[in-house]
């Protein structure tokens, strides 16, 4: 399979403070969840990935071309589309007007081409009825799918999404995954998310970024695994599990080693992603 | 207490508001001195077109969501929002005040210091009632705009009519009263966030 | 692989379809249609004004840049400023930073266009008034006190103010992102160009170093009170033919100074190059302006 992301030691830095730590990665077409914890590292990773920061070092190759070659970069950025974390709107726009100043930079200059494909993607996201609507008046799920429709003009390749769910609602969140899930046949989607529920429902494999280093990369029934035999239930918290949390039915879910005779089930994603995380944390103890 | 009164200082002002208000108004008054020493006539137009404003202008800067971070949470606070304003308004109007006397005074006509005064307590007085309209920003903008264009007009009235003679005096002082009318009567506007009326 | 993708277009079509998006953003700025208004109203002021003689007390020129040109710097500084509001999104598109500076740029000739519309209707409701005996912009060039170039090129003092405001804007945005820097500018600008008039046009007026700050500022006012008159007719000492050529080199350096900022390799190189040939072209014609 074709290899759209190839991450070599890859470092990044903010003064003293290391956000990625010699990251290396390689992604084919499909979706990959980013999880990990705040501070991890994984806007800084997207932020790579999107060409707009440049690393300290380590090699990035995106779509087979080299991103620290200028021409090469402007290529790349005509194949992919963006989501930052925090995507702030340039004051007096409408949704449309937003979305079309997107596709001028994206050099879609054919007036009537570039109009089509404004609609087609704010049609896709579901706000076509709210087009010529000033984003201000948008509420943040809204503005989150208008960030999404201008990173979907042009049915890029690659798809960079920070963490896209924050903000929906139960409804929209299951709309989104259905469309990430559509996008994904073609391209390859890099999700960073808090939200292991979305991991599970859209992605093919999860990279787990901890303390700026990648500490799991792989599919993710193979991430899930690693925490079968890892996970039991009891009716109070257990102080033995290295995290643990409260169910719907009123028990607890463990993470860790279960003590002898405890209830223990299927793990899901979440689970994985505790133990991955707070055993890290155990060892750096 | 020192604790307190930076809070105090920081509630009233939106303190992040006074250091750009300062450098533009400091700016405004070194500049009409420093015009004045190659023309008398163009230090009293610098003084006339721009001082009215500086009080208007701080009223903009510290009530601007842009700005004060916390815009949201004083609105949501029980600290009443009129009572901020006012007090913010009055602060930057004693700062202006205190500067266009002295300015006044340096530049040997003490009287159009007072009077530029009265020219900018009602261009304030008309930001504040505008801020029952519009967000304080835009009504800070909207004051600064309407009074240019009054002295545009009165100037260009031929023979460089002042602005400040009595009969405008007399209209300064009405217009402060119409708009503190005004303010009182909308008051209610002000305790909900502007950006969601 | 997807067929609807763009192809990669000639970088001047990108930039000719931003810079109608950015030139129609500049005209629906408020603070621009209030400056439009206010030129309307001077305009109905100067034409109708009982002391016709001079074509009102408040030349047209000047009004034209003091509206035009200030307001430009605030719409200059704001369309940048609030384009930048995505700045965690842009740098991902392709289009740089350099080509959204040079949009911002054509769009500053908006003003240019709407001062050339408004000066042009200010001369005709100026022949259409007969009490009006002044020619537009104070300086007769009929009566052969001064020659038609210096009497153009002063003309054109207003509309090349209206681009170098808001190229200046646009300036001020890229290289001081700090809380009412557009402001700041706009009153730095309005003091300077007061002091340096006020030195130009008083007592001291025909001393050289009013003469050299005079003609140091973006726009000179060429009308000249002469003997105390109170009438302008006189040409004030200088070239404004060499002055107007300053002014162009001021806004060029400007358009230089904007899209350097954030330039890189041979693009910054270039235009490094051209900006110090603008600036020669600045310093010569700034002499021929204070001695010509």
């Amino acid at each position: 399979m074709i290899r759209t992301v190839h991450l070599s030691e890859v470092v990044q830095h903010y003064g003293s403070a290391c956000a990625l730590d010699a990251v290396s990665l390689s992604l084919t077409p499909g979706v990959t969840g980013l999880l990990g914890p705040n501070g991890a590292g994984k806007t800084s990773l997207l932020r790579v990935l999107a060409t707009v920061q440049e690393p300290v070092s380590g090699t990035v190759s995106l779509l087979g071309l080299d991103a620290s070659d200028e021409r090469d970069r402007t290529s790349i950025r005509r194949r992919l589309g963006y989501v930052p974390q925090e995507l702030g709107f340039p004051r007096g726009f409408t949704a449309f007007g937003f979305v079309e100043y997107m596709a001028v930079l994206k050099e879609w200059v054919d007036a009537e081409r570039r109009r089509a494909e404004v609609r087609r993607v704010l049609a896709l996201v579901g706000l076509g009825s709210v087009a010529t609507t000033k984003v201000t008046k948008l509420s943040g799920g809204m503005r989150r799918r208008l960030g999404l429709a201008q990173a979907l003009l042009g049915s890029p390749e690659m798809l960079l999404l920070d963490e896209p769910t924050t903000g929906l609602d139960p409804e929209q969140r299951a709309a989104f995954r259905a469309l990430l899930l559509d996008v994904g046949r073609n391209a390859t989607l890099v999700v960073s998310t808090h939200q292991t529920e979305d991991v599970a429902a859209v992605c093919d494999r999860v990279v787990v970024l901890d303390d700026g280093k990648a500490v799991f990369d792989g599919p993710v029934p193979e991430f899930v695994g690693h925490a079968t035999g890892r996970v039991w239930v009891g009716d109070a918290p257990d102080g033995s599990a290295l995290a643990h949390r409260r169910t719907a039915s009123g028990r607890y879910r463990h993470v860790g080693s279960p003590p002898a005779g405890s209830e223990v089930i299927a793990p899901d994603v979440e689970d994985a992603y505790l133990l991955l995380v707070n055993a890290a944390q155990e060892v750096t103890r | 207490m020192s604790r307190r009164l930076t809070s105090n200082v920081h509630v009233t002002l939106g303190a992040r508001a006074v250091l750009p208000w300062f450098v533009l108004a400091a700016t405004v008054w070194t500049g009409s001195l420093l015009v004045d020493r190659v023309s008398a006539f163009y230090s009293e137009l610098v003084l006339l077109t721009l001082g009215p404003l500086m009080p208007a202008a701080g009223l903009g800067f510290s009530y601007s969501p842009l700005l004060d971070a916390e815009y949201e949470l004083v609105v949501a606070s029980p600290y009443p929002t009129l009572r901020l304003l006012l007090l913010r308004a009055v602060v930057f109007l004693a700062a202006t005040a205190a500067a266009l006397l002295l300015i006044g005074e340096g530049l040997g006509r003490p009287g159009l210091g007072a009077r530029v005064l009265v020219c900018a307590t009602a261009v304030l007085a008309v930001g504040l009632a505008a801020s029952t309209i519009l967000a304080p920003p835009l009504a800070a903008a909207f004051v600064a705009a309407a009074w240019l264009a009054v002295v545009m007009l009165v100037l260009g009235m031929g023979e460089l009519r002042d602005p400040t003679d009595s009969t405008g005096m007399a209209v300064a002082a009405a217009t402060a009263v119409l708009a503190a009318a005004v303010l009182g009567g909308r008051r209610r506007v002000l305790s909900t966030d502007w950006r969601y009326s | 692989m997807s067929t609807s993708v763009a192809e990669p277009a000639q970088r001047r079509q990108v930039l000719g379809a931003l810079a109608r998006l950015q030139a129609r953003r500049y005209a629906r700025h408020p603070v621009f249609v209030v400056a439009v208004l206010l030129v309307l109203l001077g305009i109905f002021q100067a034409v109708t004004a009982p002391d016709a003689d001079n074509g009102g007390e408040w030349d047209a020129t000047l009004s034209f840049v003091i509206w035009l040109g200030l307001s430009g710097v605030i719409v200059g500084y704001r369309l940048t400023v609030t384009e930048d509001k995505a700045i965690d999104l842009l740098p991902s598109a392709p289009t740089n930073q350099a080509v959204r500076t040079q949009a911002l740029f054509i769009a500053c000739l908006v003003p240019v266009l709407a001062t050339v519309a408004l000066m042009a209707l200010y001369g005709l409701a100026n022949l259409a008034v007969p009490e009006t005996s002044a020619a537009p912009f104070h300086l007769r060039p009929d009566t052969g006190e001064i020659g038609w170039p210096d009497y153009l090129a002063s003309v054109l003092e207003a509309p090349v103010s209206a681009f170098g405001g808001a190229a200046l804007g646009v300036v001020v945005a890229r290289w001081a992102r700090v809380t009412g820097a557009g402001v700041l500018a706009v009153i730095l600008l309005f003091l300077v160009e007061v002091i340096a008039l006020g030195a130009g046009e008083g007592a001291v007026g025909d001393a050289l170093w009013a003469r050299l700050l005079v003609n140091l500022m973006p726009y000179r006012y060429w009308a000249f009170q002469g003997a105390g008159d109170g009438v302008y007719t006189t040409m004030a000492p200088g070239s404004a033919v060499g002055h107007i050529v300053y002014a162009i080199a001021l806004c060029g350096l400007a358009v230089t100074a904007g899209i350097l900022k954030g330039a890189t390799g041979t693009l910054r190189t270039s235009w490094i190059r051209t900006g110090a040939i603008l600036f020669g072209i600045a310093a010569v014609s700034y002499l021929w302006a204070v001695f010509g």
